[in-house]
C-alpha cells in the first residue's frame, strides 16, 4: 500500500514548489490555510539554540522552544492572529528563503526532506534574522503533499539576537 | 508627610496619605544611574550563579557571565565547588571558552599556563624561565570570587568581601525556596539547556514583571483564551469562570525582606509536582496523586496545599526569579547596559522525575514560558515598549501604587496578589542601597 508507485512518487521539483507555497503562505500570514497543509497528526518543533544533538534531541526530555502537535499548533496560529498577542501587533513582516533543499524517498514513500533557511523578521524598525536548517517529513497522497513533522534547528548560540521566536519558522 | 528622599536616593516619591509612590524615570533609563547602579547594588547583592545540579561530579563546570564578570563555575576534586574569575593570572586571556564541560585542568591558549579545578597554577607551559618559587605564595592561583555560598543547592557569589551571610541576606525567600525543595525527596535537577535571550529594557522592568499580579489578565489576554479553550475541551470552564469572577482575591503578595518578594495565588494551569488537569491523561493521575499524598503526609495540610497546588513566583533581589507553576522555572537576568538585559532560563524538576511526568513538565513549561511561549513573549514586548516609551518621553514619574496603605511597611507588608506590594519591596531596597542606607554588611 505504502510502496512507491508513479501515482506517490514525488520529484524535487514538486517538494520545492510545496515548500515555496508554504514560505507564501507564512509571509502573506495567511497562517489558517498554512495550518491546512499540515497532517493531524503532526509535530512542528523550533529547537532550542545551543543545544547538543539539535538533529535528534528528543522534546520528552530536552527543554525545545516549540514542540506542537496540531491542537497546539492551532492555538498558535489563532494567538499570534490576535490583536492581543502584543509582541505580534502589529504584525512583523517576515521573508523566508529556503535553499540547499534535498528529497529523498524511502520505499515506504515517506519523503524526508533538508534544508537551510534564512528568515528575516522586521518589527518596529528593527530586523533580525534567523537561520539554520530544517527536516520536514512528508506524506504524499492523492496528488497532495502534507507536512507530518516540521522541525526547525537554529544554527546560532543564543537568541541574543532575536530576543524570541514569535513568527512561525 | 511626602517623602521624596525615603531612603535617599532621590528616586522615590512616597505619599503615604495620598497612597501614592512613584519612582523616577531616570532609574531606568539614565545611563549614569546605570552604571551607579552596577557599582552599588551588583556589588552588594548576592547574585545567583548556578544550581548544584550543573556541577554534580569533579571537574564539572558551567562559564558564566554575572555582573559583567567572566567566572568559571565549577566542582573541584579536593575543595568542592569553586568560583574563579576566567581570565589567565599572567596575561589576562579568557581561559575557559566553552560553555559548559567537564575536566580537571583550564589551559590558557596563549602561552600554555594551566590551572587545576581548585585554581593553583599547575603549569607554566615551556620549559624553564621560572624560578621555583615563582607562585610560592599563590598570587598566580586563579583569583576566586570574593564569596560563593549556597542554600540548598542554590549557589550565589557576592562581590563585597565584607557581605552579610548568604543565610541572613536570603530572609524570607528561604521558605519559598523550601517549599520548592520539598517537592521531592532526593533533590531538584536543572533539565539540559535554558532558554538564552536578550530584552532591550531595563532589567528592572522584568524584576517588577516577574511577580506582578496585576498584569496578566491584560498582557496575556490571548494566554487565557489558550487556557479557557483547554478547559472548555475538559469540561472545567467553570474553574476559570470561578477565578476571573474575583481575580485579586485569588492570591497574595508582598515583601520578604532584603527586597525579595513573591506572589502566590492559584490558576488551573496544572503543576506536575503536584496539581493534575485533565489533558495530562490518567496514567499521569495516579502519579500525581501518589507524590500529592506523600507531601501531604510529610508536610500537613496547609503547606502541602501550598507547595502542590499554588503557583508562587519568587524574585530574589535583584536579578533571580525562581517561579513555581506551570514548571519550576529558575530565570536569572544580567544586565548589558541601561536598555538591555541578557535572560537566561531554566526548566526545574525532581532528580527521580518519572519519564512521563518529565515530558509533561516540559510540554507544560512551553504553553506559558520561554521566548516562543503563549505568554513570556508578550511579557518581553511590554517591557521593551515601556524601555522605548520612557527614553523617547519626557514623563518624569512611574506609578505603583497600586493597593498601597499608609502604614505599609515597604519591605515586608503583604495584600492581594493583584496588588503591588512586592514591587514597592523591591524599589524600597534599591532605594536603600543606592542612597547609602543600606550596606548589606554585617553591622
Amino acid at each position: 500500500m505504502d510502496q512507491i508507485t508513479s501515482s506517490n512518487a514525488v520529484s524535487r521539483t514538486e517538494v520545492e514548489d510545496f515548500l515555496y507555497h508554504e514560505a507564501d503562505l507564512i509571509d502573506g500570514w495567511d497562517l489558517l490555510t498554512w495550518l491546512s497543509l499540515f497532517e493531524q497528526e503532526c509535530l512542528y518543533q523550533i529547537v532550542t539554540p545551543g543545544i547538543p544533538n539539535a538533529d535528534t534531541a528528543n522534546a520528552d526530555d530536552t527543554l525545545l522552544l516549540v514542540s506542537d502537535n496540531i491542537e497546539r499548533l492551532d492555538q498558535r496560529i489563532r494567538r499570534i492572529l490576535k490583536k492581543t498577542a502584543h509582541v505580534e501587533f502589529p504584525h512583523s513582516q517576515t521573508s523566508h528563503m529556503l535553499t540547499n533543499i534535498r528529497v529523498t524517498q524511502n520505499a515506504a514513500g515517506e519523503i524526508d526532506v533538508r534544508n537551510r533557511f534564512l528568515t528575516f523578521r522586521t518589527k518596529s524598525d528593527r530586523t533580525v534574522q534567523f537561520f539554520g536548517h530544517q527536516i520536514y517529513k512528508l506524506t504524499h497522497r492523492d496528488g497532495q503533499l502534507r507536512i507530518k513533522i516540521k522541525r526547525t534547528m537554529l544554527d546560532f548560540d543564543t537568541l541574543a539576537d532575536q530576543g524570541k521566536v514569535t513568527i512561525i519558522l | 508627610m511626602l517623602e521624596t528622599n525615603a531612603g535617599h536616593s532621590g528616586f522615590l516619591e512616597i505619599d503615604r496619605p495620598r497612597r501614592t509612590f512613584r519612582v523616577r524615570r531616570d532609574a531606568y533609563r539614565s545611563p549614569e544611574i546605570y552604571v551607579e547602579g552596577m557599582q552599588k547594588v551588583f556589588n552588594r547583592c548576592w547574585l545567583y550563579i548556578g544550581h548544584e545540579s550543573e556541577v554534580e561530579i569533579p571537574g564539572a563546570f558551567q562559564r558564566r557571565r554575572i555582573a559583567s564578570r567572566d567566572i568559571i563555575f565549577v566542582r573541584s576534586r579536593n575543595e568542592g565547588v569553586k568560583a574563579h574569575y576566567n581570565s589567565c593570572s599572567h596575561r589576562g586571556v579568557t581561559i575557559c571558552r566553552e560553555r559548559e564541560g567537564k575536566q580537571h585542568n583550564f589551559t590558557c591558549p596563549y602561552h600554555g599556563w594551566v590551572f587545576n579545578a581548585e585554581g593553583k597554577l599547575v603549569h607554566t607551559g615551556m620549559a624553564g624561565g621560572y624560578p621555583d618559587n615563582f607562585n610560592e605564595d599563590g598570587r598566580y592561583n586563579l583569583i576566586p570570587v570574593e564569596r560563593l555560598d549556597n542554600y540548598r543547592g542554590f549557589y550565589f557569589v557576592n562581590f563585597n568581601p565584607n557581605a552579610i551571610s548568604l543565610f541572613d541576606y536570603l530572609a524570607g525567600a528561604r521558605d519559598m525556596i523550601d517549599m520548592i525543595c520539598e517537592q521531592t525527596e532526593v533533590g531538584q535537577t536543572l533539565i539540559g539547556r535554558p532558554h538564552e535571550y536578550v530584552i532591550n529594557a531595563n532589567y528592572k522592568y522584568l524584576a517588577e514583571n516577574s511577580y506582578d499580579g496585576y498584569h496578566g489578565i491584560e498582557t496575556h489576554r490571548s494566554y487565557f483564551d489558550f487556557l479557557a479553550d483547554r478547559l472548555k475541551a475538559a469540561g472545567q470552564e467553570e474553574q476559570l469562570n470561578a477565578i476571573l469572577a474575583d481575580y485579586p482575591a485569588g492570591g497574595v503578595g508582598g515583601g520578604l525582606g532584603n527586597g525579595h518578594g513573591f506572589f502566590e495565588s492559584w490558576v488551573p494551569n496544572g503543576k506536575p509536582v503536584a496539581s493534575w488537569i485533565p489533558p495530562w491523561g490518567e496514567e499521569a493521575r495516579v502519579e500525581i496523586e501518589r507524590i500529592r499524598a506523600r507531601i501531604y503526609a510529610q508536610q500537613g495540610e496547609a503547606r502541602a496545599k501550598r507547595i502542590c497546588e499554588n503557583q508562587k513566583n519568587l524574585i530574589i533581589f535583584p536579578n533571580l526569579v525562581i517561579n513555581d507553576h506551570v514548571s519550576v522555572t529558575v530565570r536569572s537576568f544580567q544586565p548589558e547596559g541601561v536598555g538591555r538585559m541578557r535572560v537566561t532560563a531554566w526548566a526545574m524538576g525532581p532528580k527521580d522525575e518519572s519519564p512521563l511526568l518529565r515530558k509533561i513538565r516540559l510540554d507544560n513549561f512551553l504553553t506559558f514560558l520561554g521566548p516562543a511561549g503563549f505568554a513570556t513573549p508578550d511579557d518581553n514586548e511590554m517591557l521593551e515598549l515601556a524601555q522605548s516609551a520612557v527614553t523617547h518621553t519626557p514623563s518624569i514619574w512611574s506609578d505603583i501604587s497600586r493597593g498601597m496603605k499608609a502604614d505599609d511597611d515597604l519591605m515586608t507588608s503583604h495584600a492581594h496578589w493583584t496588588d503591588e506590594n512586592q514591587v514597592r519591596a523591591y524599589w524600597a531596597q534599591w532605594d536603600r542601597i543606592m542612597g547609602g542606607a543600606e550596606t548589606l554588611e554585617a553591622r
